[in-house]
């Protein structure tokens, strides 16, 4: 079975959270409840674990920034 | 981390009792919304896993420790002025000066003997209990470790990150020693500077606490926790599966869920009234603990008190529970039904 894309995951997530999904480079302005709430989904949906490393403001910038943080973490040995 | 074990230095300290108080308001989230709070109650529940917390009303923080202590001493039927030695922690005490020892040493009626007050944040029960356990240690034989907390009165209702969060209580525990390997088995304390921007409350009266950064405090508290315990649990050549109950710091649910899948936590073993007390900062640990003794825990269990505060702090402490300790838990004194 093929792994869940992170994209369309991501996008389905945020569709939920906030009724449509905003553009992939746009600026999302997430307060801490709804990014908890966002990385708590993502962890369970594509097993991964996100750390308190990983919470730079830079890696969820967008869409594309949180991205490729859970694709490097998926990478991850 | 540092850490305490009483059996290394051919001497043993165990809890002999524990009380509990609780704010005199109860507010649910229905009201919580109804006051200000931005959220809607099934929200709030979902946010935070709370339905309810207390809230004082008009009365103190210290007034509030002197009645868990009270509440300690009379279920071992003891009294104040055996006390050697009172030690207090809060973040939300009435005044800076005088300490909130002094005010709870008069209250309770205290004749002599050293009162004072420490601040850890959320893990400054566990730091009381260090200190505490290191007085009997050195010869002591009755030191009360309360921890008391008015939270409420220092948050804006309609701040969206903290505004649901919070309760208001205290809880005491009275140490006094026993023989060696039995009772507190081991105390583990630590500290960094690495999040002491992430929660903030200054020192003007209209100062409203600040969550700077929630997210990273949800992540740093988790592996803080996890982190605590695996090393106390590692000290002791002991591993989770061991633990007949855990009674961690109640911060928030999502805290809680996340904390028992990273350590391999059977979630039965957490024992838990965030959801009706809600976050009571330092005095969770000691008011979940009053609770578990008369409900849940039986004699022999060995139990694990875990926290992680702002700043970040963090402790963890062992207990091999007594027969007197759950016995004192469940003598009915006063009504329990609000603790």
């Amino acid at each position: 079975m093929q792994p869940p894309h992170v994209h369309e995951t991501l996008a389905e997530l945020l569709a939920e959270l906030y009724g449509e999904v905003p553009a992939t480079d746009a600026p999302l302005e997430l307060d801490s409840f709804t990014l908890v709430e966002l990385l708590e989904s993502l962890e369970r949906t594509l097993g991964v674990v996100i750390t308190p490393a990983d919470l730079t403001p830079e890696n969820f910038e967008t869409i594309d920034a949180i991205t490729q943080l859970i694709e490097r973490k998926r990478g991850e040995p | 981390m540092k850490i305490l074990e009483p059996q290394k230095l051919g001497r043993g300290v165990t809890i002999a009792s524990v009380g509990a108080q609780v704010g005199s308001q109860h507010i649910d989230n229905e009201t919580l919304h109804r006051r200000g709070y931005p959220e809607p109650p099934d929200r709030i529940t979902r946010l935070t896993g709370m339905t309810s917390r207390h809230h004082v009303a008009d009365e103190s923080t210290s007034e509030l420790a002197a009645g868990a202590c009270v509440d300690a001493l009379r279920r071992v039927d003891a009294r104040a002025e055996e006390l050697d030695q009172l030690i207090v922690s809060t973040s939300s005490p009435d005044r800076l000066i005088p300490s909130i020892g002094s005010t709870v040493h008069g209250l309770l009626g205290m004749q002599s003997g050293p009162a004072h007050s420490i601040s850890a944040t959320c893990s400054g029960f566990l730091f009381g209990l260090d200190i505490g356990a290191r007085a009997i240690l050195t010869g002591e034989e009755h030191v009360m470790v309360c921890a008391s907390e008015a939270r409420s009165t220092q948050v804006d209702i309609t701040d969206r990150s903290t505004g649901a969060l919070f309760g208001d209580a205290a809880g005491a525990a009275l140490l006094r020693p026993c023989a060696p390997g039995e009772g507190i088995l081991a105390i583990g304390i630590d500290s960094t500077s690495s999040g002491e921007d992430t929660v903030v409350l200054g020192r003007d009266r209209q100062d409203r606490l600040e969550m700077r950064d929630g997210a990273r405090v949800y992540f740093e508290a988790v592996e803080g926790m996890k982190k605590v315990g695996q090393a106390l649990l590692d000290s002791q050549s002991l591993t989770w599966d061991d633990l007949d109950w855990v009674i961690p710091h109640q911060a928030n649910g999502r805290i809680l869920k996340r904390f028992c899948w990273l350590a391999g936590l059977d979630p039965a073993k957490a024992w838990s009234n965030l959801q009706t007390h809600g976050n009571t900062s330092s005095a969770s640990i000691p008011v979940a603990l009053s609770r578990a003794l008369a409900e849940s825990i039986r004699p022999g269990q060995l139990v694990l008190l875990i926290a992680v505060g702002a700043g970040f702090t963090a402790g963890a402490a062992l207990l091999r529970v007594d027969e007197a300790l759950v016995m004192a838990a469940k003598r009915a004194l006063t009504p329990r039904e609000d603790v």
